[in-house]
């Protein structure tokens, strides 16, 4: 068991070389805008607010994920692959998911080490911040098993799923009702977990003790060392491999009988546009889900304003934003690629290719900028400054140069080789760094909303000016990408 | 419409291997030309070039008169075309890939639905119809791309083992619609490794290999290029061109 569990361990790493990269410079470059002096006057905040920050957003994002929890009786994978290699090869169950535990944990850990290694050498630390930073993969290892254990338990139908989510549901209120009534986070929400992050917030800090951070770190180890095995051995005794799911199976099902039933249509671009475009944006549960999310958003930045948390969290979302924008655009070649697949019939029946890919540039814009509009109803809920709703329609020529840029690279692999049916990009692992360098082209256009945020932030009376260069740049950008994919797309060879 | 495929000198190289070289094929109105030789000998290549698919790097493919590279919306509004496990709209209804079809060979909505009915019935997918292709078998998703290769009633038929998991009475209703569309002068390329279906349903046969047609003609010309006997059947003059070549 120890030998198949170090071979996937080991096969997980190396097939995720890629996302690991991506997640190590988003968190250099947000550890790195954190702690510039010159942004913040004072330190963003006290290692006692840390703490208290920390154990409520655990706490949080724990709930959220209990009222998310679905009654469905199946493990959501990213990979087919995954799910392949389970049914085909003697690797069991709970093996796979211990070994996937530790990867997660080692790939978020070592992010987050790094990054905030990076910034402690800038800004001095000792170097017990450096040996037990690591820490904070018990903290990932608990979350993650503890969750998947009740999981576990509501697929067995051994806990009430709506008890779950109304015990959540009520807990999560209760906090938020006494938080506004004191004006400050409820112990509600900091106690649970104040004994998870203490150790974590005390392993970066000059004053405490390493021994005393050893100590305080060994009731999360034991409970580690408990939970992460019990996790995966349940897994193995409740879930069988063919029950897993690929996540866009899951997306599939949850969205499929809600979409509107393509018509007849006699003219092909109508019918083109109608597939590629409006059926998908038209769903009840798209619309749904695009509201629904806009709205806490709203909320959660209205909390965050109420209780005074401004600075940091604007800080963090605007300069994190573009970077949050890349990565929807990599989750979104997966359905533009998957669009795709068929490229065989749409070459032999005379598809127009020109709507084709105008819809297709078009969907991916909608997308991401469906995105920004929930990050904006946030942005100005927190910062009550209405001129951010702008941000949308400011970042136009990053979300049209990141459209183009991905369908060009969508459509150069897939004129080489055919793709890989349900992977999460529908690429294998150097197609995903072909499209990384693609989508890395438009990294320069993010300076300019660094310029938009920057009039913004400076009152600067050149933003009208602004807004028309970039719709206009938008368009231009638009424009000719739509001319040449479609002509790539036309007149290379079709792998698929 | 008469129509006619023709190759003429094609090459077509994937990085250092020739996939094909340097073929020069024929089929006329109203023939069903088999395409037979061992995996990995160019027959998939070759049919992807006829349908556009792929650009010969020397040569010229011609359907109807017209260059499938230089003037291809002319030459594939002939063309129907089922190629070998291919990836379908997995999202769409069967009855909506079926109207995108339509839609997209501009047929008109009574002579469509004259038609779906015609086929629906032949190839017994009534009850497919509300389901989504990503939920079919493999026999049924052949079934549903035949019908959409039959409903524009092509010129042109080309097939690249297009029967691989279809019931034997799919089968049945298929080579019949084929014989039908063959009758009524359209040209057919079919690639299999069905030698019996072969031998029973097409007119003429070539038999390719290392890129190359080993010989071609109808049956007993091909028995006669073989040196095999007149009593010889397919998949005897078949072994007697091929083995031995590895």
């Amino acid at each position: 068991m120890a030998k198949t569990f170090l071979v996937v361990l080991r096969l997980l790493l190396k097939n995720n070389q890629l996302h690991y990269v991506i997640r190590l410079v988003i968190v250099v470059t947000v550890a790195m805008l954190l702690l510039q002096p010159t942004r913040l006057s004072k330190p963003p905040m006290t290692k006692w607010e840390a703490i208290d920050y920390l154990s409520a957003a655990i706490l949080s994002m724990f709930l959220l994920s209990l009222l998310l929890t679905s009654s469905e009786r199946a493990l959501v994978i990213e990979k087919v692959a995954e799910r392949d290699l389970l049914l085909t090869q003697p690797v069991s169950l709970s093996t796979y998911l211990l070994a996937k535990d530790f990867y997660s944990s080692i790939a978020s850990a070592s992010n987050i080490y790094l990054g905030a290694g990076f910034s402690l050498f800038i800004y001095g630390a000792g170097a017990k911040s450096v040996l037990l930073f690591p820490l904070i993969m018990l903290v990932e290892l608990w979350f993650s098993s503890m969750l998947g254990i009740l999981r576990l338990l509501v697929l067995a139908r051994r806990l009430s799923l709506s008890l779950l989510r109304a015990s959540a549901s009520v807990y999560l209120v209760a906090a938020l009702l006494h938080s506004a009534g004191t004006r400050a986070l409820s112990p509600l929400l900091t106690a649970p977990l104040i004994w998870v992050v203490r150790p974590l917030v005390f392993s970066l800090t000059l004053t405490e003790p390493w021994q005393q951070v050893l100590v305080e770190s060994l009731p999360l180890a034991a409970m580690c060392v408990v939970l992460v095995p019990s996790y995966a051995k349940l897994a193995g005794k409740i879930v069988h491999p063919e029950e897993i799911k690929h996540f866009t199976e899951v997306m599939t099902e949850s969205e499929g009988d809600a979409e509107p039933e393509l018509s007849f249509l006699s003219d092909p671009r109508s019918s083109i546009f109608e597939l590629y475009l409006w059926r998908p944006f038209t769903s009840k549960t798209h619309m749904t889900r695009f509201v629904a999310g806009t709205a806490i958003l709203a909320v959660v930045g209205l909390l965050l304003r109420f209780f005074g948390v401004v600075e940091v969290i604007k800080i963090m979302v605007i300069f994190e934003y573009p970077f949050l924008v890349l990565i929807i655009a990599w989750m979104l070649a997966s359905a533009v690629a998957f669009d795709l697949g068929p490229l065989w019939f749409l070459r032999v029946n005379l598809a127009d290719f020109k709507a084709l890919v105008a819809a297709e540039t078009l969907k991916y814009t909608v997308y991401l900028s469906e995105v920004l509009v929930a990050i904006t109803a946030f942005v100005v809920a927190l910062t009550g400054r209405l001129d951010y709703l702008l941000l949308p329609l400011a970042s136009l020529p990053l979300i049209s140069g990141i459209s183009v840029s991905s369908l060009l690279a969508i459509a150069i692999i897939i004129s080489k080789k055919k793709l890989v049916r349900y992977s999460s990009e529908g690429f294998t692992e150097p197609e995903n760094w072909l499209f990384g360098i693609f989508l890395a082209f438009t990294v320069p256009l993010l300076l300019v909303v660094e310029l938009f945020v920057f009039l913004i932030e400076e009152r600067v009376a050149w933003l009208p000016l602004y807004l028309i260069v970039a719709i206009v740049v938008s368009f231009v950008i638009l424009l000719a990408g739509v001319n040449i994919v479609a002509d790539l797309l036309y007149s290379r060879d079709v792998a698929s | 419409m008469e129509c006619s495929v023709e190759l003429s000198g094609v090459s077509k190289s994937y990085g250092r291997i020739r996939a094909v070289n340097n073929l020069s094929l024929a089929v006329r109105a109203g023939e069903i030309f088999g395409l037979l030789g061992p995996n990995g000998v160019g027959k998939t290549t070759t049919l992807k070039m006829v349908v556009g698919l792929l650009r010969p790097d020397s040569g010229t493919v011609t359907v109807c008169g017209k260059n499938v590279v230089t003037e291809r919306e002319r030459a594939l509004m002939h063309v129907g075309y089922m190629p070998e496990n291919p990836i379908v709209f997995d999202n769409l209804k069967v009855v909506e890939f079926f109207r995108f079809v339509a839609s997209l060979r501009s047929i008109p909505r009574d002579l469509f639905q004259e038609r779906l009915d015609r086929y629906v019935s032949l190839f017994n997918l009534g009850d497919e119809l509300s389901k989504k292709m990503g939920k079919l078998s493999r026999g049924n998703v052949q079934k549903v791309l035949a019908v959409a290769a039959f409903l524009p009633e092509p010129d042109v038929l080309v097939l690249d083992e297009p029967m691989s998991g279809m019931d034997p009475e799919a089968q049945h209703v298929f080579k019949e619609e084929v014989k039908s569309l063959a009758g009524r002068g359209a040209s057919v390329i079919l690639s299999s490794h069905q030698l019996g279906v072969v031998e029973r349903l097409c007119t003429r046969i070539g038999v390719m290999y290392a890129g190359k047609l080993l010989a071609e003609g109808t049956l007993d010309e091909v028995k006669n290029k073989a040196g095999a006997g007149a009593d010889a059947t397919l998949e005897e003059v078949y072994l007697k061109l091929v083995s031995g070549r590895g």
